[in-house]
């Protein structure tokens, strides 16, 4: 118990000095500004499409996107951006129905934010233990105690963004839409910033896994962009034809351990379908977390 | 329970960062209630040593035991056990207040008692107009000092302070030193400093450290040749024979313009003393200083030169 509750004490106090910090600003203004232009972007794309669609059905064609929105949704068009977006033709099929914004606003998410957690947090642990601050608490609570409240801080501070971001998009998708669905938009949003926050995790525990291995805050960072960068380039190599055909049971196994494998089965319409893979994420930044632990429980502070 | 007479105790501690030995067989004891004084040059092990009995530094080999509970271990030693890191810094961008809370907080506080705490180590360390502002606004003087306060959260039992008026300006090195004698019976202190002439007037016991090894440990006053030792600065030259025949067999020495006296078995420095001044003072002698032994920096410097030698 006085572990949970030091880590909660640890957690709070590292959400509220992140929100101090330049550093949250600068994340909140990546994930606002982020959202934001990409779901600008997102909504002319949506009114190049309704154009050409326009131009097909020859009825006139509308200043703000959004208009046909019923009939844009049932084309080949949009359903082949959805298709490109989350990578599987069929599971499109059943998506194309979530109000578009939602669903960009999902893709964005999913896509960046494991980037932006790898870049604001592979150093939470590092920058404490080097600049000597990570001292001062370290006497009064177990290492574990305290690096699992770094881990949910981080895993909050990150929520704040998604949820920063989806604001951000709402607005956006509010403005420049004209059949805006605001309920079934939040809603959709809601579920699907909860889902990048599932896949988020587990880069959150990667990130704080590598920043417990060094204290070195340049070195932590390197580390976690190159954990990034690895197990993007690893889940290609073993998804590859090659590793398929050479090496199925061990590709097939080792690919389970990376969280991109997974991100697919967060779009799942269904729960159950979608629950193994927001088990398996949580457990995979929890085991990331665990093995720097390992280190950080035996080096100095 | 019996409450163990050492409230810190390190036997043949080890310690390597590399090939760099930082310890190499240190053993000490700290008595209970005492404040000691850790002396040593730089790079002698002190800080390695603050930061083993803390728990923040593994050593390689040797046994700690802390409060008479073993090493140390946050379950065990939690608010009982306070530490003045040298050169850490609070979190820049945290209010005062806040830090102080989170720290009491930390150490099994409620969220109530915390917040008493913080307000009451404020004022120990002349902060208390100062909860809101934030640490890294602070000048160095001032962050120095709630790193201080931030010791004195709660009733810990042994309290390590490593360098605690390093870079303080005067006026706030006398409030530190203040402070630090205001716990003289209330807990064990062990103190880091170069500044010897403020460890002597604080200090009562002291531990030289040199090369990852204690050199030389003991009560002050033992060390310093206070309980049979009286030093008489005196201006012009006298002759000891006379001296040496009125004192009836006590030892008298000249040492550059001192003359130093010492006691006879069993004798206390206060009587030995009134033996002396009359003396001097009837003979015509100039006296400019009287003390008793040495200074704790000269039998510093006499312990490295001999160690040198």
């Amino acid at each position: 118990m006085r572990q949970l509750r030091d880590a909660w004490v640890v957690a709070t106090f590292e959400l509220r000095d992140a929100l101090r910090s330049r550093k949250a600003l600068v994340l909140l203004v990546l994930y606002v500004a982020g959202a934001g232009a990409g779901t600008g972007i997102f909504v002319r794309v949506l009114s190049a499409i309704e154009t050409a669609l326009a131009r097909t059905l020859q009825v006139a064609a509308t200043d703000r996107p959004g208009a046909m929105t019923r009939a844009l949704l049932d084309t080949r068009e949009f359903h082949d951006i959805v298709a490109r977006l989350i990578g599987d033709d069929q599971l499109a099929d059943e998506l194309v129905h979530i109000p578009p914004v939602a669903l960009f606003y999902g893709w964005l998410a999913m896509t960046f934010v494991p980037f932006l957690v790898i870049l604001l947090a592979s150093d939470a642990v590092a920058s404490d233990v080097a600049t000597g601050t990570a001292r001062f608490s370290l006497f009064r609570t177990s290492r574990m105690a305290w690096a699992t409240g770094k881990l949910a801080g981080q895993a909050a501070l990150v929520a704040l963004g998604i949820a920063a971001g989806g604001v951000a998009s709402y607005v956006i998708g509010w403005i420049f839409l004209s059949a805006f669905e605001p309920l079934a938009t939040l809603v959709w949003m809601a579920q699907l910033g909860a889902r990048a926050w599932v896949l988020a995790f587990a880069y959150v525990g990667l990130a704080l896994g590598v920043s417990q291995l060094t204290r070195s805050t340049h070195w932590s960072r390197g580390l976690g962009l190159l954990a990034l960068v690895g197990s993007g380039v690893a889940g290609e190599w073993l998804t590859s034809r090659w590793a398929e055909a050479h090496i199925p049971v061990i590709s097939s196994s080792l690919v389970v351990l990376l969280p991109r494998a997974h991100e697919l089965d967060l779009w799942r319409t269904l729960w159950w379908e979608r629950l193994p893979a927001c088990v398996m994420l949580i457990a995979l930044g929890l085991c990331y977390f665990a093995a720097g632990h390992l280190r950080f429980a035996r080096r100095d502070a | 329970m019996t409450v163990p007479p050492v409230a810190l105790r390190m036997t043949a501690v080890t310690k390597r960062y590399g090939s760099r030995s930082a310890l190499r067989g240190l053993s000490l004891e700290v008595p209970r209630g005492s404040i000691t004084g850790f002396i040593g040059p730089n790079g002698a092990g002190k800080t390695t040593t603050f930061g083993i009995v803390g728990g923040l530094v593994r050593p390689d080999t040797g046994t700690v035991d802390v409060l008479g509970q073993g090493a140390f271990d946050p379950a065990r030693h939690a608010g009982r056990v306070a530490l003045l890191p040298q050169d850490a810094e609070l979190p820049p961008h945290a209010q005062v207040r806040d830090t102080l809370v989170y720290l009491a907080r930390l150490q099994g506080h409620s969220a109530r008692d915390a917040s008493r705490e913080a307000d009451r180590v404020l004022d120990l360390v002349s902060l208390g107009d100062r909860p809101r502002s934030r640490i890294g606004e602070l000048s160095h003087g001032m962050r120095r000092r709630v790193a201080l306060a931030q010791c004195f959260l709660g009733e810990p039992e042994l309290v390590l302070l490593d360098e605690p008026t390093s870079g303080l300006d005067p006026h706030l090195v006398v409030l530190v030193r203040e402070l630090l004698a205001k716990q003289r019976g209330k807990r064990t202190l062990l103190v880091s400093s170069h500044v010897l002439a403020e460890l002597e007037s604080v200090c009562d016991h002291v531990i030289f450290i040199e090369g990852g090894q204690v050199v030389r440990a003991g009560t002050l006053d033992a060390i310093t040749g206070r309980e049979g030792m009286v030093r008489v600065r005196i201006n012009g030259a006298v002759a000891l024979g006379p001296l040496r025949d009125a004192l009836d067999g006590a030892r008298v020495e000249h040492d550059g313009d001192e003359l130093v006296f010492y006691a006879r078995d069993a004798e206390d420095t206060a009587s030995l003393n009134a033996r002396v001044l009359p003396l001097l003072l009837a003979q015509n002698i100039g006296i400019v200083e009287v003390r008793r032994g040495l200074s704790l920096e000269r039998v510093y410097m006499e312990s490295r030169a001999t160690k040198s030698a």
